[in-house]
């Protein structure tokens, strides 16, 4: 309610991204409606470099290494080679945005496979120079044009961009083809009628065709763009030399882990529980507001208001907080470091307290988008938690099978769903919630749906009015607790109820 | 009119069951409750009506639940149950959320005699039993389901179950026998003959509970028999 009339107060405001402006110093109470193409440049191989002996040794550290090279090369390419920004790290996930040159979307659209071209050549070639005796990185690129809202989230002057938008999403979900460079049907149209060429249609979406397109290099260079893989390999040298294994601090978490603490030459490795939590139809809320601009106001105001409550579940239940991925919140919950069942167990309780909120709180009263719901995914095992990329604008993630994992489920789950994995389940003591848990063969996991406290709650007492058991509930005035007494505790008439309002005496 | 010089006799003799000094009795008893915030009453037709709002706050969520209701005194007070309403029609009625046509919460089965009748705290425990019904009624909306053992629906049921509990409770296998001869016949119990229980004394002075609920039984049964045949011949 606090942070609602605090939001109020601020006055959100969104205008349109134009040429006077840029997204490098977006306040908080500020937002943006981009035309622009996102690009997502993906690892699809991540997994096993996670299960490479040499890149898992000393606590992850050569892959925490390996990672943030690239990371700070693919920044770059997007930043200085093609003018775009960088919105966020996801985890093996790179997510930039292209959005110049304005008012010209052939020339954007270009510009975007060309970058796509460029980032898939510095993961699969020049990387593979840098380091080859580690995994090499399989990469596919997806790009998607469209509008989208991107908004500034970093809390003390931070800098931590979020964009929501269908083309955001849609180009995350084009991803996973191995090598390959997959765009939107928006995007293909806006090419010119030449460079349509170097794509093959397939479901809905288009893939280049790596054999004609030649010498990436010289293509780059035509179109006016200096970059070479060479050119990649030795920044990246350099900043691989900056960063020598013996300057990483690679220690197991003991306490709760925070993320201000962590950077390119200090992670921690835990054992614990991750999650995603999703809203449900907020991107396609938010699509059809673009226009008008005094409910996307609102929009993004709810949106802060998302965050603000899912951060302080979150910290409440002793979880970390990781990212904020446009209407989507990664979190860790690992303590208790000692006990990784209840650690677990803490973990599904998160996820409740999520479904909850969403359902009897923000949905309750502050549904200005209308009804919304989220989407949850967890899953647990060994995690790292690193913070990279460059001076003031690094990104918090964690690396794990266990966050894929979690992802998949959440991405594939519907709203008011929380799914968890089998660990996660076999380590729930409370036959109530256990009970609402089903196993989902399809997806693998244990899925609940419209599982919230005020279910859980309800469950409860109505099995203890079954069991013939003192019921209690406080009365809203003074607090007295009220029991229900029955007769069958006395061991008579159990169909019998006499009197069973009578106060008890507790 | 000089009201608070007059007894309740006085009264009652005009045809005015609740004096002030009785109403203010009740109204400062309605006060004290803390899971009542009372609004208003009024004297209707003589009957005490009452309106305010029942509240309480689970233990588990901390979720506050309010339902606003009213409350109506018989002229027999206390020798006959208030009914409760729900006064903003929040819930809709059904049988099995255990609501009247008329938005009267189903409480109790009158022949169960679960409320202290005769006693200065009947209305207290109307709302206390009010509350619970709240209670039960808010889980049966979120689950579908409700909670807890409930009475069956309508009048024949519920005497059936209790006529079975009467004869359970004599402990007298023949007792029950009897019982579920009964049920099964259709036949009027002969108080003149001997108790069921073997006992050798006359039913009348025996178990007489058992009997007077069996004649109810066969009563109500009839009663609902003969308006299910009107109701078809109706029909046809």
């Amino acid at each position: 309610m606090r942070e609602w009339s605090r939001l109020q107060d601020a006055g959100i405001t969104v205008s349109k991204l134009t040429r006077e402006m840029d997204l490098s110093n977006l306040s908080p109470t500020e937002a943006r409606t981009v035309h622009g193409c996102h690009l997502y440049c993906h690892a699809v191989n991540f997994a096993e470099a996670l299960d490479d002996p040499l890149l898992s040794r000393d606590n992850f550290k050569r892959l925490h290494r390996y990672l943030h090279v690239l990371r700070v090369e693919q920044r770059r390419i997007i930043q200085s080679v093609f003018d775009g920004d960088k919105v966020q790290v996801q985890g093996p996930k790179f997510h930039g945005l292209l959005y110049k040159p304005y008012d010209d979307d052939t020339e954007l659209a270009w510009r975007a496979v060309l970058a796509g071209i460029a980032l898939t050549l510095t993961t699969q070639m020049a990387l593979a120079k840098v380091f080859p005796d580690y995994t090499l990185l399989i990469p596919s690129v997806g790009i998607a044009l469209g509008d989208c809202v991107v908004a500034n989230i970093g809390a003390r002057g931070e800098r931590e961009l979020i964009s929501v938008g269908a083309a955001a999403n849609y180009a995350a979900k084009i991803l996973g083809v191995k090598y390959g460079l997959t765009i939107d049907s928006t995007l293909w149209d806006a090419l010119a009628e030449g460079r349509q060429k170097l794509f093959i249609a397939k479901d809905a979406v288009y893939y280049i065709n790596w054999s004609e397109i030649g010498d990436a290099e010289d293509l780059l260079s035509e179109s006016g763009f200096t970059w070479t893989i060479e050119d990649s390999v030795r920044r990246m040298e350099e900043v691989r030399d900056g960063l020598p294994l013996d300057d990483i601090n690679s220690s197991e978490a003991q306490v709760q882990i925070d993320f201000a603490t962590l950077g390119p030459k200090t992670m921690k490795v835990c054992e614990g529980a991750s999650l995603f939590v999703d809203v449900d139809g907020y991107t396609n809320a938010i699509d059809e507001l673009f226009g008008d601009e005094e409910r996307l106001c609102d929009a993004v105001q709810w949106l802060h208001l998302f965050r603000y409550e899912m951060r302080h579940l979150t910290t409440d239940r002793a979880a970390v907080p990781v990212q904020h991925q446009g209407d989507r919140l990664q979190a860790l919950a690992h303590l208790p470091s000692d006990d990784e069942t209840k650690a677990r167990r803490r973990a599904v309780e998160l996820c409740i307290d999520y479904n909850s909120s969403m359902e009897d709180v923000l949905n309750a009263d502050y549904a200005t988008l209308g009804k919304l719901h989220v989407a949850i995914g967890s899953s647990s095992g060994k995690s790292v938690a690193v913070r990279s990329g460059v001076r003031g604008d690094l990104d918090a993630s964690c690396l794990s099978k266990a966050i894929s994992q979690a992802e998949h489920w959440q991405i594939n789950g519907v709203g008011n769903e929380i799914c968890i994995s089998t660990k996660m389940f076999d380590s729930l003591d409370d036959e109530v919630i256990r009970g609402e848990f089903k196993f989902d063969r399809n997806r693998g996991c244990y899925a609940a749906k419209d599982l919230t406290w005020t279910r859980v709650a309800d469950l409860r007492r109505a099995k203890e009015y079954e069991s013939g058991k003192s019921v209690g509930f406080n009365t809203a005035t003074s607090g007295i607790v009220f029991g229900i007494k029955t007769e069958a505790e006395k061991g008579t008439l159990p169909l019998r109820q006499t009197r069973p309002w009578a106060i008890d005496e507790r | 009119m000089n009201g608070r010089n007059k007894s309740p006799f006085e009264y009652q003799e005009q045809g005015v069951n609740w004096c002030p000094a009785q109403v203010d009795r009740e109204i400062l008893r309605l006060r004290a409750l803390p899971y009542l915030a009372l609004e208003s009453w009024s004297i209707t037709n003589r009957q005490l009506h009452v309106i305010g709002t029942l509240r309480h706050t689970q233990q588990e969520t901390g979720r506050k639940e309010c339902l606003r209701v009213r409350m109506e005194y018989p002229r027999e007070y206390p020798w006959d149950i208030p009914s409760v309403f729900d006064q903003d029609k929040r819930f809709a009625p059904s049988a099995n959320g255990h609501q009247y046509p008329d938005h009267k919460l189903c409480l109790s089965f009158p022949l169960r005699f679960e409320f202290p009748v005769g006693s200065e705290n009947l209305a207290t425990e109307v709302l206390q039993a009010s509350l619970v019904w709240f209670d039960k009624r808010c889980i049966f909306e979120r689950l579908g389901v409700w909670p807890g053992a409930a009475e069956e629906h309508g009048y024949v049921r519920p005497l059936r179950l209790l006529l079975r509990e009467e004869a359970q409770r004599s402990r007298s296998l023949s007792a029950s026998a009897w019982c579920e001869w009964i049920i099964a016949e259709l036949v009027y119990p002969d108080s003149d003959k001997g108790c069921p229980c073997l006992s050798g004394r006359p039913f009348a002075h025996c178990h007489t509970q058992l009997l007077w609920l069996a004649i109810l039984y066969q009563c109500s049964s009839n009663a609902m028999r003969d308006y299910e045949r009107r109701a078809a011949r109706k029909a046809a």
